[in-house]
Formats: C-alpha cells, structure tokens, sequence
C-alpha cells in the first residue's frame, strides 16, 4: 500500500521566557512544529491543549501555520484525555512534540503516555526525519557529545524533539495577526495530585563542596597540601614516536573514540 | 619466612626489669616513637630526631595525634590518603534484604558516572531510612551492556546487588545501541522478581531519562521527575524547565533524579553480589537502530564533543595538526597561546576565557597546562599530553603522557592508523 499524504500532528504548548517569564513559544514545540513542516508530501495539523487567549499561542501562527486546533482547558487541568479524545478522532501518522514543557510540572511525561495509552512507538531527541515511505520512517537521533544515529521506526509514531533539532523560524507578525485560531470545546479534568503540592520558585542552590574526611593529621595534611589532580599516569620518556603512537591508539580504542 | 611467632626470652626479661637499662626502649608500646631513654625524673625522653615524616614539600612533621597508630606509621607513609579511607570503610553486607531498591545505571563508556554515584547515594538513603525499626533494603543495580569497573569498586559506590544485562557472558549485544523497548521489557521483568519499593533512574540524555518516562508510563505510575533532594517526607523537583521546583509531599514508586540529589556514597562498602534474571524478555522491536551516523566533528560544538585533540606552543607542523584531527575524527581545540597567535579561530580556545569543554578523551598536543587551561578541561575523564617538557602541569593531569617532539607523535600517529586500515583491507580482501 503506498501512499503520499502522511498525516502529521504537532502538539505544542505555551511557553515562557527563561528570565522574564512572558509568554511566548515554546522552543522545541517551535522547533517540532519546524520540523513537521519541512516533511514532503505530508499535511499538518498543530494542535494545544489549554487557555484559547494565552498570547503565547500566536507565535506559532507567526511561523506560517495558519490555522492552530486548540483544545479548550482549565488552567488547573489534566489535558491528556481531552488530547486522547482529539487523536483518536483523527487520522495521524506522526505526533511530533517538544521533550518537555517550559511552563507547570514540565514532566515530559505526556508523550510517553500517549505512546502508551494509544500502543505506539515513541522516539527520544529526533534531530531530523530523513524519509517517510511504505510504513516506516527512517529518523536521525540526537546523542550526546553532538553525535546521531539512524533509527528505522513503523508508523504510526511520537517523534519527541530535543535540543538536537534545527532552529524554528522567525515569528512573522502579519502572520501570528491572520492566523486562526480554532477552539474545540472539551472536557476539563481536574489534576488532583497537582494541587496538593507546594510550588516555590526555584531557589540557587549551593556549589557542592570538598569534603575533606581526613581523620588524623597527616591525612589533613596531605588533604590540604598535594592536589588531587597531581597523581600523574603513565609517562613514556625516551621511547620512539611509534612506540608512543602505539600506546596512544590503544587508549583511544579502549575509550571507544575512535570510530574508524 | 616462617609464619610462627617465637618468643624472645632476652627482650621478655629487659621488659620485666624496671631497672634494666633498655627497658622503656623495649616496651612494645614505644616501638617507633623516638623513646630514647628514662630522664632522672622518670620521664621518657624523646629524640626528635627520629620521629616524624617528611612531608608533601619537603619539611618534616611531627604527627602527635598520630599515638595509637605509631606502629604502623612507616607502612602507611607509602599509601595514599584515598587507600586508608578505603580500608577503614566498614562492609554493610544486606544477607536477606526486606525490600529491594533498584537504580538503573547510565554507563556513560562503559563507567558509572557521577551523577550514577549520586543516584545511588540517594539509593542507599532510601534503603537505610527505617534501618533503626529493622527494615533494611539492598540497592539492586541494574546495568545495561558493557561494564568496565570491578566489584569491588562497585561495592564502594553503594551497590549490594547487580544485575548486569547485556554482558559478554550473556551472548547479548542486544542492549547495546539504542534499545529503549528490549530495556523496557527487562525492567518489567526486575520489577516482577523483585518487587521493588523505589526504582530510580538518572535524568538525562544518556538513557535514564527516557527509560525511565517508559517505565513510568507502562507501570502507570506517575512518576517524581527532576528530583532534587528528600524534603521531609516527600521529595522536592524541579518543574518549569528549572524555574520553579515543588514539593510532592510523598515519596513516589519511580523518580527520576538531577545531578547531586545525594552525596555519593563515602564512607561504607557494600558487597555488589551478582544476580541474575529468571527468564529474559521476549519482544520483537519496533524501533530498529541503524547505527551512528559519521558526523564532521568539525561541526561538533567544542562544549558537547566526546573527542577533542587540542594544539597550543608546541605545535610547529599546523596542517599535520588538522590532518590528524580529521583521521582520528577528533574535534579541534587549542590554548590561547595558540589563539593569539593566529594559528586557530576564537571559538576553539579552551580554558577560562574560552570554551569549559566535556570531553572523554582530550588529546592535548603542546599544551604545557596553565591553570586557565586546566579549569577549562577539568570535566575532561581521559587526559592525554604530548610535550617536550616533562615537568609541566599537563603531565602531571594526563592519565598518558608522552614526552618528545609532537610532528614526529604525530606523524607516527598518522603512520600506524594507515597502517591499520591497510591491514584491515588486506583481511577483508
């Protein structure tokens, strides 16, 4: 069965300012939202959960989308089973989504659940989605230290976007005023076990010091006059360049840098 | 020698005699603490002579706290701070443990992390809390393919059980990759056998945090993420992308941990026995790994590259430079000498006033180590010097050194890869 059109479905959600706290897109939605977009052969759907009239909500409009679904919630709610209920009423290839929120309990939960609760894959730092055809998707994964990998998943999937993915668009003005914004009436459902905890700002926690348990006083002393750092490893003095090299590439294959 | 203790009939009789003019050298009790002799008043006099050690920077010190262990004073002179520490940490073995607390390891190449260790700090407080009623639980490690540290360092970290999945024995290269699902199922299958009160899991990018979500997620358990600490009776995390934290004031079944949640484990040593799983998962994945893809390490950022090969004021040959660097697909830093004078781009200056890099490898070709420097890369794990000056601060960090001139190491370097490759093609042929 071949077919051309891949339905694509981005869940966003209305972010903040990392100092100021306006609200404004969330990166990784922006850039899951970037991603969507740039798949061939595929229509898009991008769809909120939460207050219809946040502002944050217009800045992906700016970035080109002209209509945004959003799934109308109490501020307090649980948003995941009126987002069940909208997915499963679609049609939909690919959610792709930002890691976590920047606003709330920022869990990164959600898109786990999702996987679960509809028995889909669900792939972690999507960097880039190479191709889509005959059921399959092949994706490019983010590892850390800038590495990727490919991975071969069978559609339908979540794809989480991390940092690893390319930079959204600019908002465009004009854009974020024309844009539409659909409101789809649903079901709050209270999230009880968010209201029984105590949210603080976060406070700057203190650099962890040296402890130092030297019981006696040579131990102190030692402590406090040889570093740490002046162990010294293996020195190879008057030994060829090849010799050297030789130990050198070992250590290297046994660290597992080297990949050729 | 012989192993039987014979007594000394000469030495016996000196120590029964008071009067004996030997007898406060004999006392066993004085061995070694410069007793000279009885003054006229019946003091023991002391030679300062022979007391003491020299210590770190040359001058000699006097220890009188050191009394009791005064013996053994000469044996421990040789042993480093770090040793004695760790023959004095009493052994907590757990024989039959009344609940099981797991924490899922990362293993970054192979090796527990420090934010691994801090897990299982956390991971032994929990499992001690209601050690005064009695209840004593085991920290069950779980680690998933290649394991390159020893049981006994293992047990220092705070490990009573380990589960090691995916180890040579086993057959198994299944874990390794990326493999959430097969993990996944594995986990679940701990949890049966085990029935564990806490499963905890590092929150990061190398594996914990999404392993975790999946467990949580398939459990239907909702999970503590970002935890921070224990608050009370409950537990404090970090919410709104390190913005605001919040107190869950219950502990839940599964939490995912930030760096320094607890103090690593210190000051005990546990036994790291070996279990093992009943049965092994069988699933069939939906997610395939195709392997890692070749990235131009020139395009990897400086603070995230696993691999850097770093040139400064002992580099004459700065092509020969790039061509290693491009053939061991190392990314490319440098000092400030090097910097300044005009040999490498800004941005790849490592040290304080450039980049604080968080290499595995650093491969530092000419660098002498000024403290600027240093601090850049104290993240680094593997330090390896190449100069011509042997009593630089580099030398002193790297866990390889290698001293003589850096075109010839390196151009040997180049040599021997080629070499490699071509014996590989041979093989292949």
């Amino acid at each position: 069965m071949k077919r051309d059109n891949y339905r694509l479905m981005t869940l966003v959600s209305a972010g903040q300012h990392s100092v100021s706290r306006r609200p404004k897109r969330a990166l990784l939605d922006a850039k899951a939202v970037e991603m969507a977009m740039g798949v061939p052969d595929s229509s898009l759907s991008v769809v909120h959960g939460g207050d219809p009239y946040n502002p944050a909500l217009r800045d992906y409009l700016g970035m080109g989308i002209g209509r945004l679904y959003v799934i109308s919630q109490y501020e307090q709610a649980d948003v995941l089973p009126a987002l069940m209920d909208h997915i499963e009423s679609q049609e939909v290839d690919i959610i792709l989504m930002g890691a976590r929120s920047e606003v709330g309990e920022s869990s990164g939960m959600s898109g786990y659940m999702l996987a679960e609760e509809l028995g889909w894959s669900i792939v972690p730092n999507v960097a880039e989605i190479i191709s889509v055809r005959a059921g399959t998707a092949e994706v490019l994964q983010g590892l850390p230290g800038g590495q990727r990998s490919r991975l071969k998943v069978s559609l339908p999937f979540i794809a989480l976007i991390g940092n690893a993915a390319a930079i959204p668009r600019q908002v465009a003005f004009s854009l974020a005023r024309d844009g539409v914004i659909e409101v789809l009436d649903a079901v709050s459902t209270l999230d009880e076990a968010l209201e029984s905890w105590d949210i603080l700002n976060a406070k700057k926690r203190p650099k962890r010091l040296k402890i130092v348990k030297a019981k006696t006083a040579m131990e102190r002393l030692k402590a406090a006059t040889v570093t740490s750092d002046a162990k010294g490893g293996k020195v190879l003095t008057n030994v060829t360049p090849e010799a050297a090299a030789r130990e050198i590439l070992t250590l290297l294959k046994q660290e597992g840098v080297l990949k050729k | 020698m012989s192993l039987i203790i014979r007594r000394d009939p000469r030495l016996a009789h000196i120590q029964r005699n008071r009067l004996h003019s030997q007898h406060a050298l004999s006392l066993p009790e004085f061995a070694g603490l410069g007793v000279i002799g009885m003054g006229p008043t019946g003091l023991l006099r002391r030679s300062p002579h022979q007391l003491g050690n020299i210590g770190p920077n040359g001058i000699k010190r006097i220890d009188r706290l050191l009394k009791g262990q005064a013996h053994s004073g000469h044996r421990e002179r040789h042993t480093s701070v770090d040793a004695i520490l760790v023959e004095q940490r009493p052994l907590y073995s757990v024989s039959e443990p009344d609940f099981y607390v797991v924490a899922v390891l990362d293993l970054i190449g192979g090796r527990v992390s420090s934010h691994d260790q801090d897990m299982l700090g956390l991971a032994q407080l929990l499992a001690n809390e209601s050690r005064a009623a009695d209840v004593v639980g085991a920290v069950l490690a779980v680690a998933f393919g290649e394991l390159k540290q020893t049981q006994q360092e293992l047990g220092l970290m705070g490990i009573d059980r380990l589960l090691h999945l995916g180890s040579g024995e086993d057959g198994g290269l299944e874990y390794s990759g990326f493999s959430p699902e097969l993990r996944l199922a594995a986990l679940i299958l701990v949890a049966q056998q085990y029935q564990p009160n806490y499963v905890l899991f590092a929150n990061n990018v190398y594996g914990g945090g999404d392993l975790g979500r999946r467990y949580a997620a398939r459990k239907q358990i909702r999970p503590a993420i970002g935890v921070i600490g224990l608050q009370g009776d409950g537990v404090l995390c970090r919410a709104a992308a390190g913005l605001s934290e919040f107190h869950r004031n219950a502990l839940s079944l599964v939490m995912l941990v930030e760096p320094e949640c607890a103090d690593a484990v210190s000051e005990t040593c546990h036994e790291a026995i070996t279990v093992s799983l009943e049965y092994g998962p069988d699933i069939k994945p939906q997610i395939k790994d195709l392997g890692d893809v070749a990235v131009d390490p020139a395009s990897i950022p400086l603070a995230e590259a696993e691999f850097i090969l770093s040139g400064g004021n002992g580099v004459t040959d700065w092509p020969l430079f790039h061509r290693t660097a491009s053939r061991l697909g190392a990314t490319e830093g440098a000092s400030r000498v090097a910097v300044d004078d005009g040999f490498m781009p800004r941005s790849a200056q490592v040290g304080a006033s450039g980049t604080w890099v968080n290499a595995r490898v650093y491969l530092a070709v000419g660098i002498s180590g000024a403290v600027q420097h240093l601090q850049g890369m104290t993240q680094c794990d593997k330090v390896i010097a190449i100069n011509t000056d042997i009593s630089c601060d580099m030398m002193k960090r790297a866990a390889l050194s290698v001293v003589g001139d850096s075109s010839k190491v390196m151009s040997a370097l180049l040599a021997l890869l080629e070499l490699q490759q071509n014996e590989v093609l041979d093989e292949a042929g």
